[in-house]
């Protein structure tokens, strides 16, 4: 079954909101006059959760909806992943085992990857940063933490 | 107004601003010509860039990096028939098939010449209005920047392509994530989950990052497997003296053009390309020749385009609301170097204010020197495969983010707002209203809370201020005109043709 485009959008709204509006119910809501911390999530997540159950409905009577195809899968999840495993890695590893990674997986990423251009872009990945970050910027990011 | 136009070119003749000026401009082309990364992503990767700067100096190279990537933009329209931003799509229409024809040269140097126009014009426009418009701002009290910043709100909601449900649901959703954090007046966590990484909110540059660079990569990774691209010869730069006479008025009209519509909040550059587009075809003797490679196509939207958004810094700077994602982008490194804008940047902060003002010509005579010799250089990068490319983004992007405050954590909410970016881009939802939604939800709630407060809690405060009332009035034409279906059907005929 496919999804339509809209309704998908319309769902992700309501639930958002509804979501939000749980928590900012717990906040304390304070007059208008003196507005509380929750005063002002409460209005913006119940607009959000009406507006989004309006495009939701809109979509159940709609005809010639717009489906939800076409999703880049393999770049988006391995993009995702690679920058992740950067964010652990330089926390735990430094630079050059985080660039090292966020590179070669990135690298699977590509529909026309190939093997040979690989260690260049290591080699850029590795040297551009620290030329701009730790050279130009001055920022005391360690190249390696073991 | 003079002493500030001198205070302005003795700021940024500074040697030191001069060249982050020269580098914004050059950095900002030369990644704006790049296949597949316009603007937006431009800006994004290089804000962390501009944080050891001094305000004027980042401020300074960020308006040139949004010159140059805005140019970057048009010549990729002009050469290869791909809009870097919105309001380049008008130039592929008839400066692509100059290009055909042989003449990209020719349609190269008109955009360059038309921007330059429009940039002297629309610079000594700036100097004129913007004291006049921040002497208005100064009556504006609380109320009256609710009212302004629901009209903005809804303004680009309802610009934007796409359905108005979706664009206002984006701006809701900005806002909401703006209010991560601690609540400054209670003190109350909101929205942090228990996490403390969260407890000083969501950075700004963490969310444009990872919406702009990373999704953009998902996209143009999935996308390059099926396009091919061809980009045309740049034989003579020279326009013939013929074509230069036609370009004359279309010049001058798109100016005209470009600073009505930039000076207005809320509304941007597109609509302005646009609209000169359509006053071209409008007057031109022979219209036929539109969308068939008419000078006239090329040198009015781009005037009208770099004038919109050289004027549109009035409203983004005094008023504090910017008329498009890329001025709320720079809008959000403007408050991150601790500058509000507001009515007052230009009597508190008039180093800044003239310096950029100032800036911005001198950044359009170097965008003229710069790139009509280098122009070869600017097509040669034109072929260079993405594969190369998007190691570099990425890398750049995430430690963009990491020296923020060198915290992963914020990496990894960068590859959250990645893939929220993919998702929204999928669903057909804007990001514009969402980055404005944003950077301007903070100050509506602090807007909300002070007007309410000095009313004493009366609602009515919103209605019984005359400027306040008009923009509500405005906000509420804004949608019914939305919602009556003539309109609903020729707004989604502009959208057919945008894409």
């Amino acid at each position: 079954m496919k999804l339509k485009r809209d309704m998908a959008a319309g769902l992700m709204f309501s639930a958002i909101g509804l979501g939000a509006l749980v928590i900012a119910l717990g906040y304390p809501f304070g007059s208008t006059l003196n507005m509380g911390p929750g005063y002002f999530p409460t209005i913006v997540s119940g607009l959000m959760l009406a507006l989004g159950i309006v495009l939701t409905a809109r979509e159940l009577r709609a005809q010639d909806a717009a489906l939800l195809t076409d999703i880049a899968w393999r770049p988006l999840v391995i993009i995702i992943a690679a920058v992740a495993g950067f964010a652990v890695l330089i926390q735990h590893g430094g630079l050059i085992p985080a660039v090292c990674f966020l590179t070669a997986v990135g690298w699977y990423a590509d529909p026309r990857r190939s093997l040979r251009a690989l260690p260049v872009q290591l080699a850029v990945g590795i040297v551009v940063p620290i030329l701009i970050f730790r050279v130009g910027l001055n920022l005391p990011i360690p190249l390696w933490r073991f | 107004m003079l002493d500030g136009i001198l205070l302005g070119f003795h700021v940024a003749f500074s040697l030191d601003n001069l060249f982050y000026c020269f580098v914004g401009v050059t950095l900002g082309t030369l990644i704006g010509v790049l296949p597949g990364v316009g603007p937006l992503v431009t800006i994004a990767v290089l804000l962390p860039l501009t944080f050891g700067l001094t305000p004027e100096a980042a401020l300074i190279m960020l308006a040139g990096i949004y010159y140059g990537a805005s140019y970057g933009g048009s010549t990729t329209a002009i050469l290869v028939n791909l809009p870097g931003e919105s309001s380049s799509v008008v130039t592929c229409l008839d400066g692509y098939q100059m290009a055909r024809q042989g003449r990209a040269g020719a349609a190269l140097a008109i955009a360059a010449l038309g921007s330059f126009v429009a940039g002297c014009i629309g610079t000594l426009a700036i100097a004129l209005f913007a004291p006049m418009l921040g002497n208005f701002a100064l009556r504006f009290g609380a109320a009256e920047y609710t009212a302004l910043i629901v009209k903005a709100l809804v303004a680009t909601a309802v610009l934007v392509q796409g359905t108005l449900v979706k664009g206002l649901l984006m701006a809701l959703l900005g806002i909401l994530v703006g209010m991560v954090g601690m609540d400054l007046n209670s003190g109350v966590m909101r929205y942090t989950f228990g996490l403390t990484s969260l407890m000083d909110g969501i950075d700004f540059v963490v969310v444009a990052v990872g919406m702009f660079a990373f999704s953009e990569i998902v996209t143009q990774l999935w996308s390059s497997t099926k396009e091919i691209r061809k980009t045309s010869e740049v034989t003579s730069l020279l326009p013939s003296r013929q074509e230069l006479r036609d370009s004359a008025l279309p010049i001058m009209r798109g100016t005209g053009v470009g600073m009505f519509f930039g000076i207005l909040p809320g509304i941007g550059t597109t609509i302005s390309s646009f609209a000169s587009y359509m006053l071209e075809q409008r007057v031109a003797k022979d219209p036929s020749r539109f969308g068939k490679g008419a000078i006239e196509g090329v040198a009015g939207p781009e005037s009208a385009n770099n004038a919109a958004a050289q004027v549109s810094f009035i409203p983004t700077l005094t008023l504090g609301v910017p008329g498009s994602a890329t001025m709320a982008l720079m809008l959000g490194a403007l408050m991150l170097q601790g500058i509000t804008p507001g009515p007052n940047v230009i009597t508190e902060r008039p180093a800044l204010f003239w310096g950029l003002v100032a800036s911005m010509w001198i950044g359009n005579v170097l965008l003229v020197v710069l790139n009509l010799p280098l122009i070869r250089i600017w097509v040669w990068l034109l072929k260079v495969p993405y594969s190369w490319l998007y190691p570099v983004i990425l890398s750049l992007a995430c430690f963009g983010i990491y020296s923020l405050s060198n915290a992963s954590f914020d990496v990894l909410l960068g590859a959250g707002f990645g893939l929220f970016g993919y998702v929204a881009c999928k669903l057909d939802c804007p990001p514009a209203p969402f980055i404005l939604g944003l950077v301007l939800g903070p100050m509506l709630e602090e807007s909300v809370r002070r007007a309410l407060l000095i009313s004493h809690g009366d609602p009515a405060t919103f209605v019984t201020s005359p400027i306040s009332a008009a923009f509500l009035g405005v906000t509420v034409l804004l949608l019914a005109l939305m919602v009556l279906p003539a309109v609903h059907r020729s707004h989604k005929k502009l959208d057919l043709e945008v894409q």
